[in-house]
Parts: C-alpha cells; sequence; structure tokens
C-alpha cells in the first residue's frame, strides 16, 4: 500500500509514505550483522528426543508411519504447523497415491483435515472405512470432520459406529457432543455429567476433551457459574492445554474480564493463538502495549493472506471485529462460515453481520439454527 | 488405540491450534540485463532443520555457530535454487550472510548473485528449498525487472519450475499506462491544480483603475485562459523532458519548495496584481511544475525500449487531466464572473486560502513544520 501511494504521488504521499514506512521496520528491520560471535540469535526447538525432519523415500511405510504420528503429537502439544508440515514430508511418496496403505491414508486425512482441506478427509476417510468398517480412529476422525462441517446428522452416525468399536467413554463422549449440538443441550449435558465419575479413569487427551465438550456445553447454556468452574477444574487438571486456555480467554473476554486474561497468557508466550487473545485483552484495558502486539498479530494474518490460506479467517474475522473493523470483520466471517460451521463461526457471522448493520447477511446461520435444532444462548444475545 | 486416539483432539480444538506460522522464506531477485542481483530470507528454525546449526548442542543457535556453518548452508541453498534462461542456466552464487528479524522470529538472509548468458525473456525458476521435508514451506517471491515492473509468486518446493515473462510491455500498452497516470498525477498533484487556478481565476475578470471587474464578452475570456494554459504546458513540457532523459537535474526538495512558492505568488497576485500578464507567470513557473512532474515519472521508471512513447504519452495524459480542470472550472467563472460571491469571495478569499496552504506547504517543504 504504501509503496503503491508512492508510485502514485510522491509528493502527497511522501509524508504519509515515511509514517507506513517506520511501521514496516518495527517489525522487518533491515539486515545487519551480529558483533559478536557468541551473541545468541535464537532458541531452537529441542530434537533430541525427536526424529529429524527428513524425506519419505528412504523409509518403510511402518516407518514413515511412525513419525508422522509422532510429528502430529508433537504439533497437537506444541501448536506449531511446522511439525505437520513435517508429517506430510515423510508421507510424501503415499501423498497422491490413489491407494495408500490404510495407517498412511489414515494419516494423510488428519493431516488434510487440519489444512482444512474437509472434504479431501472425508474422501480418505471413507475409503479407509470402506476397506477397515472397525477402525474406531478413522470413525472418530470422521465424526470430528462432519462435526466442524455442521453435517450433525453423518456425525451422530459416525459415533454411533463406535460403539462396540472404541471404548464406550469415548463413544459416549462423542455421541453426546454431537447430539448436545443438534437440538439436545440439556440431555446431552446431563450423558456427559454422568460420565464424570469414569474421567479419572481416561487418558490425558481424552478426559482434556472431556472439559472442552462440557464447558462448552454449560456457555451455550448460559450457566456462567458452572462454566467458571469446569475452566477451574480443568485448567488445574491440565493447566498447559491450549485449547482450554483460549477458549477460557474467550469466556473471559466476553464477561470483560480482560485483566485475568493478561494474567493467563503471559507477553512471552509462543503461541500466536494465545497472544491473539492477550492483544485483544490490552485493546480492551487501553494498554499502550497493545500497539506492538498488535503489530505482530495483523503480520501474521498478512503472511497467511501472502501464502492464500484460509487458516486463519475466524481468528482474523474476530479479531477485526473486536477493533471495530466491522465491514471486513464482516467479509471474513462470511468467508469462514462457507468453510467450517462451529459454534464460534456462527457466534462470528450473526456478531459481525449485526455489528457492520447488515443483519440479513447472518440468515444463513438463522437458517442453519433451524434445521439443525443446535442452541446458544449467545446466538440469541449476538442477535439483539 | 489409546495412542492413536488422541489424533482425533487436533480436530477438537483446530480453531485455537492454529499457533505459529508456518515455514515461509521471502525470495527477492532483480534483474538488469544479464545479472541478477537479490537475497533470500530464511527462518534459523527451517536452516537448522537442514543443516546441523547448533554445534555445541545447548539449543542456543550463536552467531558463531551460524557462521560457521555457512558453507553447509551455501551448499544446501545452492542446490535448493535453480535459475535458468534461454534453457542455459544462471549460475548462482551466496556472497554473504547477515541476519534479520521478522515478527515470528529470526531470519538469516543470503546475499545471492547469478548470471545469465544474455539478457533473459523469461527467467524459470526452480525452487526446491525443504522439499521432500516441509512440503508445506513457501517461498515468497518478488522479481524485480527494471522497466517491467515487480511481479510475485508463491513457490511450492515439490511444485517444479516455474516459468516468469520478463518483456517490458508493448509500445501500445505503456502509451495507454503512460497516459493514465498523467491524467491521475495532475488530478491528485493539489499543488499544480491550485497554481493553475489561482492564475486561471481571474480570466473572466479584468483589472483596471485599481478594482477588479467582470470582462464583457466570452472572447478575452477564452484569450486569458487560452494564453496561460499554453504557457504552462509548453513550460512543464520541456522542463519534464529535460529531466526525464537526465539532461537536468535540480533536487527534489527546492523543486517542491519553489513548487509552493509558485503558488503562493500567484494567489497574491490575484489580490493586488503586480503582474498583469498572467501567462508569464504560468511560463516561468511552468518550467518549475515540470520538474515536478518529473519527479513522478521518475519514481515510475520509464520502460525499455519505449521511452520516449512513454514520456509523451505522459506529459500528454498531464494536458488531458489539465484541460478537464479548465473545461470544469472555466465556464462556471465565467457564468458567475459578475456577482459579488465571485468578486470578493472567489478571488479574495479564495486566494487567501489558497495562499495560506501554500504557505503551509512551503514551511512543510522546506523543514520548518514536520511532514
Amino acid at each position: 500500500m504504501a509503496a503503491q501511494a508512492r508510485s502514485y504521488c510522491p509528493r502527497l504521499m511522501r509524508g504519509l509514505f515515511f509514517v507506513a514506512l517506520l511501521s514496516v521496520t518495527a517489525i522487518q528491520a533491515a539486515p545487519y550483522r551480529p558483533t559478536s560471535d557468541a551473541e545468541i540469535l535464537t532458541r531452537l526447538p529441542q530434537r533430541s528426543a525427536a526424529p529429524r525432519p527428513q524425506q519419505g523415500h528412504a523409509l518403510s511405510e511402518e516407518q514413515a508411519a511412525r513419525l508422522a504420528r509422532i510429528f502430529i503429537e508433537r504439533a497437537r502439544s506444541n501448536g506449531d504447523p511446522r511439525e505437520l508440515g513435517y508429517a506430510q514430508g515423510v508421507l510424501a511418496p503415499w501423498w497422491q497415491a490413489e491407494e495408500p496403505p490404510d495407517a498412511i491414508r489414515l494419516l494423510r486425512a488428519t493431516l488434510k483435515q487440519s489444512r482444512h482441506d474437509f472434504n479431501g478427509a472425508l474422501v480418505d476417510l471413507q475409503q479407509l472405512l470402506e476397506r477397515r468398517p472397525d477402525d474406531a480412529q478413522a470413525w472418530l476422525t470422521q465424526a470430528t470432520v462432519l462435526r466442524v462441517l455442521g453435517r450433525y446428522q453423518e456425525a451422530a452416525d459416525a459415533c454411533a459406529a463406535l460403539q462396540g468399536r472404541a471404548a464406550a467413554f469415548v463413544a459416549a463422549l462423542c455421541s453426546a457432543a454431537v447430539h448436545g449440538l443438534s437440538g439436545g443441550l440439556q440431555t446431552a449435558a446431563a450423558q456427559l455429567d454422568e460420565l464424570r465419575p469414569q474421567l479419572a479413569a481416561q487418558s490425558a487427551g481424552v478426559a482434556a476433551w472431556y472439559y472442552a465438550e462440557r464447558v462448552e456445553m454449560a456457555e451455550r447454556s448460559g450457566n456462567q457459574a458452572l462454566t467458571a468452574e469446569l475452566y477451574k477444574a480443568a485448567l488445574a487438571a491440565y493447566p498447559g492445554d491450549q485449547g482450554l486456555l483460549a477458549s477460557y480467554a474467550d469466556w473471559l473476554l466476553d464477561r470483560g474480564r480482560a485483566a485475568e486474561v493478561l494474567q493467563l497468557i503471559s507477553a512471552d508466550e509462543p503461541a500466536d493463538a494465545l497472544l491473539l487473545r492477550r492483544a485483544l485483552a490490552l485493546h480492551a484495558v487501553d494498554d499502550p502495549q497493545f500497539d506492538l502486539l498488535n503489530t505482530r498479530v495483523l503480520d501474521t494474518f498478512a503472511a497467511g493472506h501472502r501464502r492464500g490460506e484460509a487458516l486463519h479467517l475466524r481468528e482474523e474475522a474476530r479479531y477485526r471485529l473486536a477493533l471495530g473493523d466491522d465491514a471486513e470483520a464482516l467479509k471474513l466471517a462470511t468467508a469462514n462460515w462457507a468453510i467450517q460451521h462451529e459454534p464460534w463461526d456462527a457466534r462470528l457471522l450473526l456478531r459481525a453481520a449485526q455489528a457492520a448493520g447488515q443483519p440479513a447477511v447472518a440468515e444463513v446461520v438463522r437458517q442453519w439454527q433451524a434445521a439443525t435444532g443446535f442452541e446458544d444462548v449467545r446466538l440469541a444475545e449476538s442477535a439483539r | 488405540m489409546m495412542r492413536a486416539l488422541l489424533l482425533v483432539l487436533m480436530a477438537l480444538v483446530s480453531g485455537a491450534s492454529q499457533a505459529h506460522r508456518p515455514s515461509d522464506a521471502y525470495l527477492s531477485l532483480e534483474l538488469e540485463g544479464a545479472s541478477v542481483q537479490g537475497h533470500w530470507e530464511i527462518a534459523l528454525r527451517d536452516l537448522a532443520v537442514l543443516v546441523e546449526l547448533d554445534a555445541d548442542h545447548d539449543q542456543q543457535l550463536s552467531w558463531g555457530e551460524l557462521r560457521a556453518a555457512q558453507p553447509a548452508l551455501v551448499s544446501v541453498l545452492l542446490s535448493a535454487l535453480e535459475l535458468r534462461s534461454a534453457d542455459a542456466p544462471c549460475p548462482l552464487a551466496v556472497t554473504d550472510m547477515m541476519v534479520n528479524d521478522h515478527s515470528d522470529g529470526r531470519y538469516a538472509w543470503f546475499v545471492l548473485q547469478a548470471s545469465c548468458a544474455q539478457a533473459p525473456q523469461h527467467l524459470d525458476v526452480d525452487y526446491r528449498l525443504l522439499a521432500g521435508i516441509d512440503p508445506t514451506h513457501r517461498g515468497m517471491l518478488a522479481l524485480t525487472t527494471t522497466g517491467a515492473g515487480t511481479q510475485t509468486a508463491v513457490l511450492a518446493p515439490d511444485g517444479g519450475p516455474r516459468r516468469f515473462g520478463l518483456e517490458a510491455p508493448s509500445p501500445l500498452q505503456a502509451v495507454r499506462d503512460y497516459l493514465r497516470e498523467g491524467v491521475w498525477h495532475i488530478w491528485i498533484g493539489y499543488d499544480h491544480i491550485l497554481f493553475l487556478l489561482a492564475l486561471l481565476l481571474p480570466a473572466v475578470l479584468r483589472y483596471r483603475h485599481g478594482t477588479w471587474e467582470a470582462v464583457d464578452g466570452l472572447r478575452p475570456a477564452l484569450w486569458n485562459v487560452f494564453g496561460v494554459v499554453t504557457a504552462f504546458t509548453i513550460a512543464h513540457s520541456i522542463t519534464l523532458s529535460l529531466a526525464v532523459l537526465g539532461w537536468v537535474y535540480l533536487p527534489g526538495v527546492w523543486v517542491e519548495s519553489a513548487i509552493a512558492l509558485s503558488v503562493l505568488i500567484a494567489a497574491l497576485n490575484n489580490l493586488r496584481p503586480l503582474l498583469r500578464a498572467r501567462w508569464v507567470m504560468a511560463l516561468a513557473f511552468g518550467l518549475l511544475h515540470g520538474f515536478g512532474f518529473a519527479a513522478v515519472l521518475g519514481e515510475l521508471g520509464l520502460p525499455d525500449g519505449a521511452r520516449l512513447v512513454a514520456l509523451v504519452a505522459f506529459n500528454v495524459g498531464v494536458e488531458l487531466g489539465q484541460m478537464a480542470i479548465v473545461l470544469m472550472a472555466v465556464p462556471l467563472a465565467y457564468v458567475v464572473r459578475r456577482s459579488l460571491f465571485y468578486r470578493v469571495g472567489v478571488r479574495v478569499v479564495g486566494s487567501l486560502a489558497v495562499a495560506g496552504l501554500a504557505v503551509f506547504w512551503l514551511l512543510q517543504r522546506i523543514g520548518v513544520l514536520a511532514a
């Protein structure tokens, strides 16, 4: 923009350009030569315990699948998309294959899902399940993808297929979660409460998943006291869980408790998704630190746009909405709704349409809500 | 089974887990004739995947460790980027390494040099950084050619060579582009417009016995306009050409300040005319404004092979844009020339306002006021 302005009218724009240049140099300074060999440039992620990212050509199917699983698991725990790239790297020899081995097809579907290639993931899962109808992981992944797409009937079928194929707790959690999204919020919440005594026997990942589902139901019911209690319990058990931290921060921001978000997410937090929430909290309390963090957040969005990716549409729409850029927020929220239909996406489109003074744009959400029976007290609040 | 089940949870938190950024590198190439200059910025994290950088395994990367790894890095880079033109390679060299800070971490900055056998008509870029290792890596290419501008592309490491055309635009295209630029620049160049309007404002009046009165007919008004516009056009065309062709040069800040001064003088002249023949002023100061246009054109650059055509097209565009302003302003002024509103409101108050703005510009341009 600045460069364009410059070429169009130097006299008029010089001042403006200079200001723009300053803001760019704040993040992209000129290259420099460190003065001392001892100067530390960066920390490197620990790799000693992990396999080195590598090309998949020399690997057997089993080796490649094992490495891909490790990289995916690391991506899950540290939120770093490069790990997903490394997983795709070791699977590269089979990435385009029509008939990859089953284990690799499942991993491929997981990676496609993480890149928001939901239809590609569903095709792989469908073919895998035709060959191996007893593959519980494939059913669960399929249920997840269908949920993100708002296709609750099919998701319920996939969860039902888990009965007898996966642990009873997981099958029940899957079914109740989908039921809770499609017209059965209160019964589903009751079902989850019945499961709660078994929680202690579950693995950490499954238990964190349980909390995520239960707390969201409490939020959608408008039960603030229960929500607060569940977040407290969940974060006490899984203090580093990024998904929980992010949704807790969202809940606090919605309640105007920005100061607590600043306590929850420190300035040196490496994860962009959490930093975005910190930026919103700084904005809410009018803290001067906001400007610097805002530059970084916007730079992250810009990098996504440069790549031509739509992975950050939800986050960007939500960010721009909070900062009052209503028209842009509505554009992004609309594009995001075309890709995914989770509770956040519905709320976002409603709020953005309301803020931009174009409530009719969110008519698709109300139709979808009527068709699915989706319940969320916050939707009614947003529409007001 | 349970371990495998964990995988699904990624999807459940997909919204929140888009933390950090995927791997991007920035490749910038500038072509001038047969030689290529450029730089390539790669995240240190990505380099650590390609080459063992952390020699002492303390998970800290020092500048010394990076420098020690430079030869290994250079050989990796040279095997990851190939430039070809007309089916002949343009041999590439990495001549220097620095570091640069991005909002998502520190990057190494490699200085590149390459030379093709002859000035290429097109360039094939085969980008393979992290090929097979991280297929989600992307190289953000900015390819600049003198005269043909900058083109950008997103390069995937497994995408195979990409071909970029480097030919300058056709003369016809150049004429169209520069004509449009010319029109655009006079419209957004407020100081040129105000100078012209200040000179044209009294064209429908005449100064007699110490007062301004309306001219009787259209003829004297049109002569006034014709004289001013023609003189301004001839003058700025001369200096625009001289400056763009590189025969005369004036420092930009002088030109800008003098242009502001010319607006001030033209406006004050409407209050109490020191110079009745305004075409003389148009001619004299028009020479200055030509340098102003030249600065604009200098930043746009002239396309190779169509320099003269583009220069003429730009100039014609300026005249067309200027003519449109004259055609809008003069008939209006002619119609209302007898009114008190025009003779006092527009001439006096308008000229004072223009003068005030000109003073503001002048102070800004000589650096007294912050821009």
